[in-house]
Parts: C-alpha cells; structure tokens; sequence
C-alpha cells in the first residue's frame, strides 16, 4: 500500500509538532523516521495510525484520503515501544485478539495464530501471560499480533529500544528479512541512525517537528543537505570547525584560529561560492582523517585522549577550542598531550552555511 | 561500657518504646472492642455480667429469624423481607454506583471536553456537602416525582450523592492504564466501547471491587434517607427496622436488639474479609496533564 501525507500539520496548543508534512512512502517500502526525542517523529506515526488527528493537510493510502477513517478501519498493525500487551491474556489471547475482533471463525484463528507463533518461534509461550516472559518474547508476541491480520501497513515505534544490545542487533536483521519476506509496507521511528541505516530502505530525518531530508541511507551519510543531518547520521558524528571564508580567484582559503586550508579549484568547484570574510562551517567525518607527518594543508593539535574502539582507535585532537575526532589504526602509538598533525581528505570535506546550517554543496 | 552493652541498652530502649506504643494502641481501641464484645454477648445469653460475660447462654434473641416478635403491644413485620429490600437497596446502589462511575471516570480521565476541570472540581464540593442538609428539598422533590415511599427514590438518591466519590476514585485508576495498551486496542480492530470493557476495565478490576465494596457499605448501612423517605412497613430496610426495635424505651429488649445488630452486621463483616485486598489497592490518582 501506497502512503501519502500532503502538508500535514499537528498543533498541541501553540506547540508545532508536525510542521507542514509532505513524505511519500512506496509500496512495500521500509522507511525509517528518524530524529532526536521530540522531533515530532512518534506524532506523525501517531497520525498515519489515526490516534492523533491532523489539524491540517491530508492522510492517503492508495489514493483514497483516510483523514476520517477511525483506526480499527485501517488495517494497521502497530508495535509500541512498551509492546502494550494486554497483561490480562495469555500470549495466544493477545495474538488472537484482533482476529477475534474480525468475527474470524475459531479453526481458523487457532491456525493462524500457531502460524504466527511458530514463524516468531514464541509457540512454547502461548499458554503463558505477558508478565512471565521476558522482554525479548514480549516483543515478539507483539510483532506477531500486530502481523497476525496480515495489515497493509505495519507501523513500528522505537520496537527496539527496550532490548539489551546483542539482541538489539540480531532483531534488526530479523525485522529487516521479514518485512521483505511479507512485502508490507513499514515505518519504523526510532531515534538510533545505526538502526535506521542498517534497516531501512529509505530514511526521512525529522527536526523540530520539520521534515529535513529524505533519501537512501547512503545518499543521507555522503551527500547531507543540512548541518543538522550531517551530525545526526553516522557514527562517530561528524566533526565541525567554524572557519573564514577567502575566495582567492578558483581557490577557497579557510582560515581556523590557528590553521589555513586552501581548497584547488577542483574541489572549490563543487561549492556554492560565498562573499570574502564570512564564516562558514566545515565539516569532516573521523574516518577522512588521519595523523600524519608535518605538510601543508594539515591541522595542527594536541592529542586530548586516545579511545580504544576494538577494531579502530578514536583519537581526540584539542585544536584551539575546538576538538575534532579522527579514527585511526590499531596501531596508532600516539599519547595524550602528544602534538600532531591532522590530515583531511580534502575531496569529502563537507562546507555549511554558518547561519542557515544548510550545505553549500552543488546539488546532484 | 563494651559495644555489647551499649547495643542491648538501644535494644531495651526500643522494646520498651514498643511496649509503650502498644499498650497505647490497646487503651485507644479498647472502647470499640468492648462494644462488639457486648454486642456478640447481648445476642447469646439472658443477662450479661461486667458488660460483656456472657451468662446463661439461648438462642431466644435470635427468635426474630423464624417468628414473629412483640415488643409490649407492638407487633414487629417479619425480618426477611426486610432484609430483602435492604439487598435490593444495597444491590441497585452498587450496580448504578460502578456502572456510571465506571462510563464517567473513563470519560474524566481519557477525553478532553469543555468544562472537564469544572466538573471534577464541583464533583469534590458536592461529596463535602452534607446530604441530611438535603433533607427536605430531596423530599419535594422525590414527592414531585412521585419516587416518595418507593425503594428506587432512595437509590437514585443515594446514588447521585456516592457518585462523585466513585468517580473520582475509578477515575485514579484509569489514569494508571498507560495510554499505549489502550491505542494497541484500537489498532486491533477494537471500537471505543470495546477497548473499554475487553481491554480496559479487566485491567482495573481492584478499582471496581473497591467502588463496588464501598457502594454496597454505603447502601447497606443507608439511614437517614430510608427513614425519612420510605414510611410502608413493607419498604422498611434494615437499619429502619434496628431504629424501630428501640423506638419504645419502656419495653428495650436488650439482647434482641443485640441479636438484631449482629445480624445487621453479618454481611459487612463478610464482605470485609472477602475484599481486604481490594481495599489496600486503592489509591486516589490525582489530574493528569
């Protein structure tokens, strides 16, 4: 099923939670909400199940406006965040429930309920209540209810925020191959990036109750329209420094409080061009650093602490005020206080306009 | 002085702090002891020493169950119908108490309507309100209505002055059901109606046997309204019937009015001992944003 929202808008009194609305989600699709806690991201899913209303703009599945179509007319299966299992019915009850409410006959609910529950592998806990099993089987009892009715839109609100992190990650695959095993349009909201990249096919990010971008996850992590997405998407987060801007014929200088980076022309060219001696922000991810030898072009700081990650190392570099984060080997030897010098990979520094926080990047 | 001796010292210290609470506890309830003690005496024997020992014990106290008494030249109605048309009242007060508290404290705590804080406001000065203050204006009222004299008069009655005190206190409860499990209903398939009363009041069935406890308490030990209201014999109520049996001081028949009590005070007690538990559980839920 096809889901439009067109201008939606939410108002709780003088508070815009959702502010002018426009996404598309395909059939079949996988889209992620993404945004910090607040962002308007649980309203809007809140709106496409129809428990909140919008004060304006229009709701479509199919083509057809649902703005009045009460919930239970929707066919949505939803999951919540504290799973809301009925705590006064059995794990089979639960799963039964919304079949019952369809008037299906009994053969066949008792069918497809075993169905279910063997597909979330829970058929050992059918007899039991929600209170005797633990968080993990809650979640799935309440994936399999909210499947159970075979709905044309699934709707998922931070499902995994509850789980401790090994089975955090082994249910994202899982939730990931069944939504395409079942073809069911999804959205998921969360407010994890590492969750929204790793399972979506498409990721709209919210802010302030704004609908900042909406692309491929790749598309989101290489090509941020905005500040905003640039240090909420990937993870270490981006580094930022405030610089001057210098237009020297085709070259761009930046100037730090105590670096200078001149851009060649065939990087410069890539940005929108700005007048001399404003500031804009640079932008530069952990993993396009690296410490290296005295050069041009490079940042000079103090090494402020070394994090073991496993695999790499995150280096913290002071850098007058600021602090920016460089990913190295396992073999970086370096130790706090030891002066060093930052090398960027000057073809994926990322520019930003230092008022509006939107990218000077040339779109597409 | 060893540590040893200095812990026993704090331990004699508080036991005898503890001795001292108890024997205060003790005094304070010892009148209300003694009551029931003479009462439970009263019913079972001729004559009772000391106010409460029982002497030369019979049963003839409890003759009003199977026949019919006379007090000097007044001929008393038979107790089981009377004790009927205390079920009734007390049974048609608790089925309107839960049921209405149950639609409006679902009403006060889940929807937004013009006038809401009013409501729940005026509903607390109306509990404070003292109803024999009503009295009179019930009277004209229930006459005008043509509910004088009838069991139902009493019951509307007594209802409408319970139910704010109910509603609030279902109210408490289900401001406690989280608004997610009652969404999962709706996304379920469940209508409004339907996640009330499949999802909604199993979950609070504590609050439900509290208000149910309390009307039913209320109705039975009903006085003042039935007294005043109902004047047929055949709608007396049990607690008028009590008040009757001492209406003659001349010809007090101690012990059959203590007989009379306890039989009064039977289900009270039973339905204490059922529903304790229910009873810890309540809590009153304040307003939620």
């Amino acid at each position: 099923m096809e889901v439009v929202m067109r201008d939606v808008v939410k108002r709780f009194g003088n508070f815009k939670a959702v502010d002018n609305l426009n996404l598309t989600i395909k059939d079949g699709e996988f889209m992620a909400l993404l945004g910090p806690s607040g962002c308007g991201k649980t309203t809007t899913l809140l709106i496409l199940a129809g428990l909140y209303k919008p004060d304006s703009g229009e709701i479509l599945f199919d083509d057809k406006i649902v703005n009045d179509v009460l919930p239970k007319d929707r066919n949505i299966g939803m999951c919540f965040q504290s799973y809301a299992l009925y705590p006064h019915m059995t794990v089979e009850e639960n799963i039964a429930f919304p079949l019952k409410l369809k008037k299906l006959p009994k053969k066949e609910i008792e069918k497809k309920v075993n169905e279910i529950a063997s597909k979330f592998h829970i058929e050992h806990l059918l007899k039991r209540f929600p209170g005797q099993i633990s968080g993990g089987q809650q979640q799935r009892v309440a994936l399999a209810r909210a499947l159970v009715k075979e709905p044309n839109l699934l709707l998922l609100d931070e499902p995994l925020s509850n789980l401790d992190a090994g089975l955090r990650i082994s249910m994202r695959a899982e939730i990931r191959r069944l939504q395409k095993e079942l073809g069911i349009t999804t959205v998921f909201v969360t407010h994890d990036q590492a969750e929204a990249m790793s399972m979506s096919d498409r990721i709209a990010v919210m802010n302030k109750g704004k609908l900042q971008d909406i692309g491929t996850p790749e598309d989101l992590y290489m090509r941020p329209k905005n500040k905003f997405i640039a240090g909420f998407i990937g993870n270490p987060p981006m580094n930022f420094l405030e610089v001057g801007y210098v237009l020297n014929g085709d070259e761009i200088m930046l100037k730090g409080e105590n670096f200078e980076l001149s851009l060649p022309r065939e990087i410069s060219m890539n940005f929108m061009k700005k007048q001399n001696n404003e500031r804009v922000i640079l932008g530069i991810r952990p993993e396009h650093l690296s410490i290296g030898i005295e050069a041009p072009n490079t940042i000079k700081g103090e090494i402020f602490v070394v994090e073991h990650l496993g695999r790499d190392k995150l280096v913290d570099v002071k850098v007058g005020n600021d602090r920016i984060k460089v990913l190295t080997g396992q073999n970086f030897e370096g130790k706090m206080g030891d002066i060093v010098n930052v090398h960027l990979d000057l073809k994926n520094i990322h520019l930003f306009d230092a008022d509006d926080g939107n990218s000077m990047k040339w779109a597409g | 002085m060893t540590v040893r001796e200095v812990m026993q010292m704090i331990n004699a210290k508080t036991s005898l702090s503890r001795i001292a609470i108890y024997l205060l506890l003790i005094i304070l309830s010892l009148p209300i002891v003694f009551g029931y003690l003479w009462l439970f005496s009263g019913s079972i024997s001729e004559e009772v020493e000391f106010g409460i020992v029982p002497k030369s014990i019979t049963l003839k106290n409890w003759r009003f169950l199977w026949s019919e008494i006379t007090i000097g030249t007044k001929v008393f109605e038979n107790i089981w119908p009377i004790t009927l048309n205390s079920i009734l009242l007390a049974g048609s007060i608790t089925l309107l108490e839960v049921l209405i508290s149950l639609l409006a404290g679902y009403a006060l705590s889940r929807m937004n309507f013009p006038g809401k804080d009013f409501i729940l406001k005026t509903t607390i000065i109306l509990h404070a309100f003292p109803g024999v203050a009503l009295l009179i204006a019930l009277y004209y009222v229930l006459n005008y209505i043509g509910m004088i004299d009838k069991i139902t008069g009493v019951v509307l009655v007594k209802v409408a002055l319970e139910l704010p005190m109910a509603t609030w206190m279902i109210k408490g409860f289900f401001d406690e059901i989280p608004w997610e499990i009652e969404w999962a209903a709706y996304m379920d398939g469940c209508s409004r109606l339907q996640a009330w009363y499949k999802v909604i009041l199993p979950q609070i069935k504590p609050g439900i046997a509290a208000v149910a406890i309390f009307a039913f308490l209320a109705g039975w030990s009903e006085f003042i309204y039935s007294y005043t209201f109902l004047f047929s014999s055949e709608n007396y109520t049990l607690a008028v019937f009590l008040k009757n049996l001492i209406g003659d001081f001349r010809f007090l028949d101690y012990g059959l009015l203590a007989a009379a009590g306890l039989f009064y005070m039977i289900p009270v007690i039973a339905f204490f001992l059922i529903s304790q538990k229910s009873l810890v559980t309540i809590k009153f839920g304040g307003i939620k944003g």
